[in-house]
């Protein structure tokens, strides 16, 4: 199947973009970033906007911030820069790691970082990376700027804080410094499929470096969105992550995500990958603060 | 709309609706059937092509996106009545069977050597995932990349030069168009 007859418009800044996007009201314009979801629910028949307004041109792409703090990354930065990068591996490292199991390397290739997030598929490693890490979505309007915290950023399938007729230009995560570390784990049907379950977890060490301090723990395919997990936290706070506890992490996870069934699971599967993914992710963090701190 | 773009090396000006895939003006206005239909969904990789020495699904780019870019298909690669050494270690070592993977399989993992992502099997795997290949069982095809990767006298050269430079280095000293690097 094809995608349906629609208008396309190549604008080159984003005071452009945004009035095109506009539009008259009456008719469905769509941002276009990397295309690789649109594209193909377009030729799918899923989505079937009037107006394609392609951000190729818009100069969204560059990132600022090093070492611990606040990183902004242009909402086009591609999933491939993310992963290939030395430098934004340096900078965002579970936004690099996380990256590597984005779709297959073409899509990978274009596919953005803005479009992703905005795109909002309920799977998206990206999502679990925004919740772990925190941070804010940078939001453009015609009428200005706005921040949207990533815990009140996902709304549900497909949707998110985006309103129609903005765009989603700029992703800030709060990457924290020395003390800490991150990890991730999907686990999926094939190498390049969507995710049954993924996990994405920041570990900070207290200043002993004994224990975990704080924990952010962010699982995608489990629900309509992805979703910090606060009861595979709250284990882990003030407690030194070993077997028995990544075993407690497991067990309240599985506990506290409802999947449903699908057409390749059962809910009870992919709640248990999930309870695998967060403590996998969770331990891989807890190893590298370790590391880190001696 | 009018789109214009070099394609394997030859400028091009097509008219071409806005809506079709790059696969579809590719295959039904150049009339370039190498890059392959498969899926249709970005999952099987048969239409990748290289834009600007990138590999991409042209199932999933639009037609106008690649304004002002140098589009690859495999068809590109062979020169002067030899095929491409990748091409060659396909053939020799049984990484083609029945062949329709074949043309983005190939492109995929020319890019993966040029940019340094094949330097071991796990690797070629992890830059081949979602080039969907029905009859080899990849083993084959593995083989091949790395045989390429190593025994092709410029392969080191390759793998750290940007897109573009390839036949350059055995060339006539004519400098390819930018981001057209392995046309005739």
């Amino acid at each position: 199947m094809y995608p349906r007859p629609f208008e396309y418009a190549r604008p080159e800044s984003v005071a452009e973009a945004l009035e095109a996007l506009a539009g008259d009201g009456a008719s469905e314009a769509r941002p276009l970033a990397g295309g690789q979801s649109l594209v193909p629910m377009m030729s799918l028949g899923l989505a079937a906007p009037d107006l394609l307004v392609d951000l190729a041109r818009l100069p969204l792409a560059g990132s600022e911030g090093n070492g611990g703090g606040t990183v902004r990354l242009g909402a086009l930065t591609r999933h491939r820069e993310l992963e290939r990068s030395a430098e934004l591996a340096a900078r965002v490292p579970l936004a690099s790691e996380a990256a590597r199991f984005i779709g297959n390397p073409r899509v990978r290739n274009r596919g953005t970082l803005g479009g992703s997030l905005s795109h909002a598929d309920p799977a998206s490693e990206l999502g679990t990376v925004a919740l772990a890490y925190g941070g804010r979505a940078v939001i453009t309007g015609q009428g200005g700027e706005r921040s949207v915290d990533f815990d009140e950023f996902f709304h549900g399938f497909f949707e998110t804080a985006v309103e129609s007729g903005e765009l989603l230009t700029a992703v800030e995560l709060d990457v924290p410094g020395a003390g800490s570390g991150h990890g991730f784990h999907e686990v999926a049907g094939r190498a390049d499929d969507f995710a049954i379950a993924a996990a994405a977890a920041v570990v900070t060490l207290d200043e002993a470096g004994a224990a975990c301090a704080d924990a952010r723990l962010a699982l995608a395919g489990i629900a309509d969105r992805p979703l910090r997990i606060g009861a595979g936290e709250d284990v882990c706070r003030g407690a030194a992550i070993d077997e028995p506890l990544l075993d407690r992490v497991a067990a309240a996870v599985t506990e506290a995500v409802t999947p449903e069934d699908d057409a390749f699971v059962s809910a009870e599967y992919r709640a248990r990958a999930a309870g695998t993914c967060a403590a996998r992710a969770l331990a891989a963090a807890w190893e590298r603060a370790r590391e880190g701190a001696r | 709309m009018r789109i214009s773009f070099t394609l394997n090396g030859a400028p091009q000006s097509l008219e071409c609706p806005a809506h079709w895939t790059l696969l579809r003006m590719l295959r039904d206005v150049a009339g370039r059937t190498d890059a392959k239909h498969g899926c249709g969904e970005g999952v099987c990789g048969a239409c990748a092509v290289l834009v600007d020495g990138v590999a991409m699904n042209s199932c999933s780019v639009l037609a106008p996106q690649v304004e002002g870019t140098g589009v690859e298909t495999v068809a590109g690669l062979a020169s002067g009545g030899e095929l491409h050494p990748l091409q060659a270690e396909m053939v020799e070592r049984g990484g083609v069977q029945c062949g329709f993977c074949t043309p983005g399989m190939v492109l995929s993992a020319l890019e993966a050597v040029r940019v340094g992502a094949a330097g071991s099997d796990a690797e070629i795997r992890h830059s081949l995932a979602g080039n969907l290949c029905r009859c080899t069982g990849y083993g084959k095809i593995v083989a091949a990349v790395a045989a390429y990767r190593d025994g092709d006298p410029d392969g080191a050269a390759i793998a750290s030069d940007p897109p573009g430079e390839h036949r350059a280095k055995g060339g006539e000293g004519a400098a390819p168009a930018p981001g057209v690097g392995i046309g005739p």
